[in-house]
């Protein structure tokens, strides 16, 4: 008689060798790979009864079998076995993740660029939450991600072209010219947005070494941001420090995609679609603002006992003030980092606090909310404030 | 076990101590190799496991006949090898320390899930009382990103709901080398 352990081990080791081939690019290979993985997986959770003796089991094999579907694309059969998995007795780990899954598969649905020609230098942003429906959403959420896509965008293509991360000004024109970000139309989806990127002249690309910036390939910044993005939505975040090696491009990126995130109820997930060796490759977001890194850890932000704990700080107020910094500390460890500050008064009743605030956040994160009221999370030590993130109170 | 009487962690034994197929394994014992060869060590390197209070000596070995290096180094970068290199190690190590002989694999959306169990276990049962194995990879570490900070991390990205399942933690360092061993919520850590 057949067994879980007969069916299993096949399934796992099919579906290793489609992670190998989808790693190496050959998606054809491993769309096969999974969908014989899933044959096999799906069978061994059949084998177990909805019964609480079969967990943890039997939910683990269908969620198994629900994330091999979902990765051949199935995603209606993807759905049913998901909802399998949850007609049993799942632990909370594995219900919690199930219910994640089903999320998921159900936004890359709509991610799907269903009957959009997406060209390698475009690419579609979609929002889903209680703040979207069919082809409508609230004008705040989009614009704030719109904007904030914009400039990351630019900061991406600065850091790719090798220059110095750039504390105050404007883009440099000439990148403007040649990487412009555009807004191609809206789709009904969730609700979604194409953009655009800029391609430079072709003989710009032939003479890069005499232009005063070199080319890039508008799908190489696209692809770029959508690998950043997710590294930072993966179980490897951290890892975003050994892509992003100078601190300040890493803190800004870090800082401009918590403002991008989802942030709980209204905006639950915030999607990516583009183009790559001519096929879609989606990237969702759905840790929220709080689950995401923090641009700086509180411990780099302080010169003296990095060990002890920095209380979280919530202030909320108008942003009266913002102080591009000149001068730079050192910490204990040799570290030089960059701070401007920020007054923020609370009308209410009067009292102001200075925040300090890294360089790297200082113009694109926070100057835009000069003269408006919001909420500053931190940390406190020693009397001083420290940001973590700055948003327009609601 | 070597001279210095360390045991050896054979990096093209893997499949003694998973269930993983002839290519992930191979894929595996490569990109750790890359990660090692990187940080200029050599075949039979000595690497450390601290788990809890306590702290091991290991020796990772592996044939030179079984690979090329040449071919290794120009085959994967610096992501592949600190992630998979990072399986290799844990793999290796996790068994065999506390109840656990065996290692079952489930799939999520981005990879493999592993988990802890037994090779004795019910032919219907994969996962009973299986523990779950969470494996993170650094290459050398910073200040900014170190062995201790990843830990956190984990532990801080299990946290959300009530768990009902041992989580182990492993986090592997390639430049000095060594792997740092929690299981979250051990009151002894």
């Amino acid at each position: 008689m057949t067994t879980v352990n007969d069916l299993h081990p096949k399934a796992m080791d099919l579906a290793e060798s489609a992670f190998l081939y989808r790693n190496k690019g050959e998606m054809e290979t491993a769309k096969g790979l999974f969908l014989e993985a899933l044959a096999l997986e799906q069978q061994a959770a059949s084998l177990l009864p909805a019964v609480g003796e079969s967990e943890p089991s039997r939910s683990v094999l269908y969620r198994s079998a629900a994330s091999l579907a979902y990765n051949a694309g199935e995603f209606d059969t993807a759905d049913r076995l998901v909802a399998y998995g949850l007609s049993g007795y799942p632990p909370p780990e594995v219900k919690a993740e199930l219910k994640n899954l089903y999320d998921e598969i159900n936004f890359m649905r709509h991610l799907e660029a269903k009957g959009i020609e997406l060209a390698e230098d475009r690419w579609l942003m979609s929002l889903s939450g209680n703040a979207t429906s069919y082809g409508r959403t609230l004008v705040d959420h989009l614009m704030l991600r719109m904007e904030t896509v914009k400039v990351l965008f630019y900061r991406t293509v600065e850091r790719l072209l090798g220059q110095d991360y750039r504390l105050s000004g404007g883009v440099d024109r000439d990148i403007k010219e040649k990487y412009g970000v555009y807004v191609n139309a809206f789709h009904r989806s969730s609700f979604a947005v194409e953009f655009q990127l800029g391609r430079p002249e072709p003989q710009l690309a032939l003479f890069a070494e005499s232009s005063e910036h070199k080319a890039l390939e508008p799908a190489i910044v696209i692809d770029e941001v959508m690998s950043c993005f997710e590294i930072l939505e993966g179980t490897e975040p951290h890892r975003l420090r050994e892509r992003i090696d100078d601190e300040d491009y890493y803190a800004n990126f870090v800082a401009l995609a918590k403002k991008i995130a989802p942030d709980g109820d209204a905006i639950k997930l915030v999607g990516f679609n583009h183009i790559v060796n001519g096929r879609e490759k989606p990237v969702a977001l759905r840790k929220s603002r709080e689950q995401l890194e923090t641009p700086i850890e509180p411990s780099e932000l302080i010169e003296q006992s990095e060990r002890k704990p920095m209380p979280p700080v919530t202030l909320e107020g108008i942003l009266t003030y913002a102080n591009t910094p000149r001068s730079k500390r050192v910490s204990k460890k040799g570290k030089a980092r960059k701070y401007g500050t920020v007054k923020l008064t609370v009308p209410e009743t009067g009292a102001t606090h200075k925040i300090e605030v890294p360089i790297a956040l200082m113009k694109d994160v926070v100057q835009p909310y000069y003269e408006e009221r919001v909420t500053v999370k931190g940390f406190e030590r020693a009397g001083h404030f420290y940001l973590d993130e700055v948003l327009p109170t609601t | 076990m070597d001279e210095a009487g360390f045991p050896t962690l054979s990096l093209d034994r893997i499949r003694d101590v998973a269930q993983v197929s002839e290519g992930k394994a191979k894929h595996l014992m490569e990109t750790c190799v890359w990660a090692l060869l990187h940080c200029n060590h050599k075949n039979g390197v000595r690497l450390n496991v601290l788990h809890g209070k306590d702290s091991e000596f290991y020796i990772v070995r592996w044939r030179e006949d079984a690979l090329n290096e040449q071919d290794v180094r120009r085959s994967y970068n610096r992501d592949d090898a600190t992630e998979y290199g990072a399986e290799a190690v844990a793999l290796l190590i996790s068994v065999g320390r506390g109840p656990y002989d065996a290692i079952e694999r489930a799939i999520t959306t981005t990879g493999i899930d592993y988990w802890l169990g037994f090779k004795n276990r019910k032919p219907n049962e994969p996962f009973h009382r299986a523990g779950r194995l969470e494996i993170s990879g650094i290459m050398t570490e910073t200040q900014s990103n170190t062995v201790e900070g990843r830990v956190r991390d984990k532990l801080r990205q299990t946290r959300p709901t009530d768990h009902t399942f041992p989580v182990y933690i492993i986090v592997v360092e390639f430049g000095q080398p060594y792997a740092t061993m929690v299981l979250k919520d051990d009151d002894s850590e």
